[in-house]
């Protein structure tokens, strides 16, 4: 397959592959007819992030593969990749164009760009495996607003640069963001900050009753940072905590981000599912550590801006966890309700087996859960053998039954 | 217990914060004391006993605050809380990072620990005002253990008053410095001498200033004051150059203490350095 990108274009490519490369460590690039698919998800998998470019944005697109054929895709390092892209502010003077190529069984993705003195230069980056990562999300949910990039960073720059979650509690007229406070942390150790936003500041908001969603920062900062760069809108889609949160930031028909993120759910302790199934091709230098999201939620449904109520609601919000925590999980099991979660099955046709994707996650869930605590008390170099080993080919995230789904 | 201040000019935000950024290098932990007519932030020495007061900033409430009212403990009318300076930076630190700062309210609020509340007014790109509101977590001292935050330490008899040469140049050659050793000898002369002077084995490294305006000498002219302080803890003092100050005058106290006392319009920082034996 073979791919050109002109100047500006390559600006834009660039720019999307820092803010992926704030999300996960592997690039999965995927070709399937007229788009182009960049995708990667962090090491806990509590996160996920793609940009979607049509053909539109290519000068050249061709993927020279029969319909027949499978579609080409690889799995690559983020770093290698981001050497070639290292500038993205000064790209666009220097470089007149970009090409992207490689074959379908080659171990190499080749990268030429062309500088605008003439020269060229080409980039051989390893391919590391042949696979794929597919995820399901879906876009109709019941709330999502719309914010300038403008708007989000202002708000954003109010809160402490090494803050990792923040909660927003949205109500039909006011929007607040708040530091998500969590019950294991001494409240004398902490600021908090909450920050309110009227209705009217957002280009678009649709929001029926109160809610409260915690979510991690890390995701957002990395979508404001493209969003900016574009000056486009970024789209908050959300559903009840727990369900993910998904930031879409689009140039209609031509390109498009979406960065699906984990919250926090309201009563169980949160999914996690750390990647660490990897020997033979991984090239990953540095393995970040495991994101701890194994921890009681705190997160009320109600907005809570009464100072006095602070006290007592921590109190009610804790109890009600503990009661719905049997719920929730039982419900899970019954219909298949699951929420963002990850799958590695060795063939992507076949339909899941829901049931067995469930079960699994839960197993995981608990020996995660262990796994956590054991990576607090020996460091993170420290590896629980018993872990399950799973040789992937191919990934599935699914996030609901009726979700949409960007694979075939 | 009640306390409420605003700050309306940008001048004094921006005063405010750099203030703030500067002593959050110097310790962990400080003592904010709110009176009615000054804000003091109280830095002790770490492991000191007993307690020894290493920097004593002085803030005019008149020239920063438009609105202040306080309610406090005792006679004098004082509150004195203790707070982590990283936390009270992190949050101070927008209003230099966000523009468009309508005003700053400081409050003294009782939430699920009680807080220093700063309440941030933005203004808004369509012109409506949005709050931003900070809860810094503070620690209110009893007024038992507020005596010790009473008093600024007391002025001695000292040997030699010098102004401080450039605290930027000063900075850059302790910063070279501390890479030699822990500590460095700090001489000044009635003569306008002043000498920073790193001993080790295998080296001695002095950086000598002339034409320094002496204050007050109580000894000859050619007679040497010096002190052996921790270098580390000189060179945090001299982090106070970033708000740039009018005056910088060194007391001495042969062979005990150097007193460092930086003015600059309506802040006043103190900073003690206690000699360190050989």
């Amino acid at each position: 397959m073979k791919c050109n990108i002109l100047g500006q274009n390559v600006k834009v490519l660039a720019r999307a592959l820092h803010a992926l490369a704030r999300v996960g460590d592997d690039l999965f690039i995927d070709m399937i007819r007229d788009r182009l698919l960049l995708r990667t998800v962090n090491s806990t998998q509590s996160a996920f992030a793609e940009f979607i470019f049509l053909n539109r944005f290519f000068t050249f697109y061709n993927l020279e593969t029969d319909y027949n054929d499978e579609p080409p895709k690889c799995k690559i390092s983020m770093k290698s990749f981001l050497t070639v892209f290292k500038t993205p502010n000064s790209m666009d003077r220097m470089i007149d164009g970009c090409e992207l190529s490689f074959e379908p069984d080659a171990s190499q993705l080749i990268l030429k760009i062309q500088f605008s003195n003439g020269s060229t230069k080409t980039h051989f980056l390893p391919i590391i495996e042949c696979e794929s990562l597919q995820v399901k999300y879906k876009k109709n949910v019941p709330y999502k607003i719309t914010a300038s990039a403008k708007l989000l960073t202002g708000a954003v720059k109010n809160f402490r640069v090494n803050e990792d979650e923040i909660t927003l509690s949205v109500s039909p007229q006011k929007t607040f963001l708040k530091t998500h406070v969590d019950t294991n942390t001494e409240s004398s150790k902490i600021v908090h900050t909450e920050l309110c936003l009227l209705a009217g500041e957002f280009e678009y908001y649709n929001v029926g009753n109160p809610l409260s969603i915690t979510f991690c920062l890390k995701q957002l900062r990395a979508v404001m940072m493209f969003a900016e760069s574009t000056s486009l809108p970024i789209t908050i889609l959300f559903d009840t905590p727990g369900r993910p949160v998904l930031f879409c930031v689009s140039n209609e028909a031509i390109y498009e981000g979406n960065f699906v993120v984990s919250s926090l759910s309201n009563s169980d302790s949160q999914v996690t599912s750390s990647q660490e199934s990897d020997s033979s091709g991984r090239i990953s230098s540095n393995q970040p550590a495991v994101i701890n999201r194994v921890k009681p939620a705190l997160t009320n449904k109600t907005v809570n801006t009464l100072e006095s109520d602070a006290k007592t609601q921590l109190v009610s919000s804790c109890a009600t966890s503990l009661s719905s925590a049997s719920k929730n999980r039982r419900q899970s099991r019954d219909d298949e309700n699951m929420d963002f979660e990850f799958d590695c099955s060795n063939n992507c046709n076949d339909a899941m087996d829901c049931n067995d994707v469930d079960n699994q996650r839960l197993s995981m869930n608990e020996s995660n859960f262990d796994y956590s605590l054991m990576n607090k008390v020996f460091g993170r170099g420290f590896q629980l053998s018993s872990r399950p080993f799973l040789a992937v080919t191919e990934k599935v995230l699914a996030y609901d039954s009726d979700g949409l789904e960007f694979s075939d | 217990m009640k306390f409420r201040g605003k700050i309306v000019e940008p001048m004094c935000m921006r005063q405010f914060s750099s203030i703030v950024l500067t002593l959050c290098k110097l310790s962990k932990e400080s003592v904010l004391k709110l009176t009615s007519t000054q804000l003091l932030f109280i830095i002790s020495e770490d492991n000191a006993v007993p307690r020894r007061t290493m920097a004593w900033c002085v803030l005019d409430r008149k020239n920063f605050f438009n609105e202040y009212t306080i309610d406090g403990q005792g006679d004098n009318n004082e509150i004195n809380l203790q707070l982590f300076m990283e936390l009270l930076a992190s949050s101070v630190n927008t209003f230099k990072a966000v523009d468009s700062v309508k005003s700053v309210k400081l409050k003294l609020t009782d939430k699920i620990t009680p807080c220093l509340t700063l309440e941030i007014e933005l203004v808004t790109s369509i012109g409506h005002s949005r709050l931003c509101v900070h809860d810094v977590p503070v620690n209110v001292i009893t007024r038992a253990h507020a005596e010790d935050y009473a008093q600024q330490p007391p002025t001695h008899n000292y040997d030699i008053s010098i102004e401080m040469p450039n605290l930027k140049k000063l900075r850059f050659i302790i910063d070279r410095l501390k890479k030699l050793d822990h500590f460095v000898v700090v001489s000044a002369q009635g003569s306008g001498h002043m000498c920073f002077k790193v001993e080790t084995h295998k080296a001695t490294v002095s950086t000598f200033f002339t034409g320094l305006k002496v204050e007050k000498c109580s000894n000859d002219l050619d007679e040497v004051s010096s002190v052996r302080v921790d270098l580390r803890k000189l060179s945090h003092f001299l982090v106070c150059e970033q708000i740039h100050p009018d005056k910088v005058t060194c007391h001495i106290l042969n062979g005990h203490l150097i007193h460092q006392h930086l003015k600059q319009y309506d802040v006043e920082i103190n900073y003690y350095l206690m000699a360190v034996d050989e």
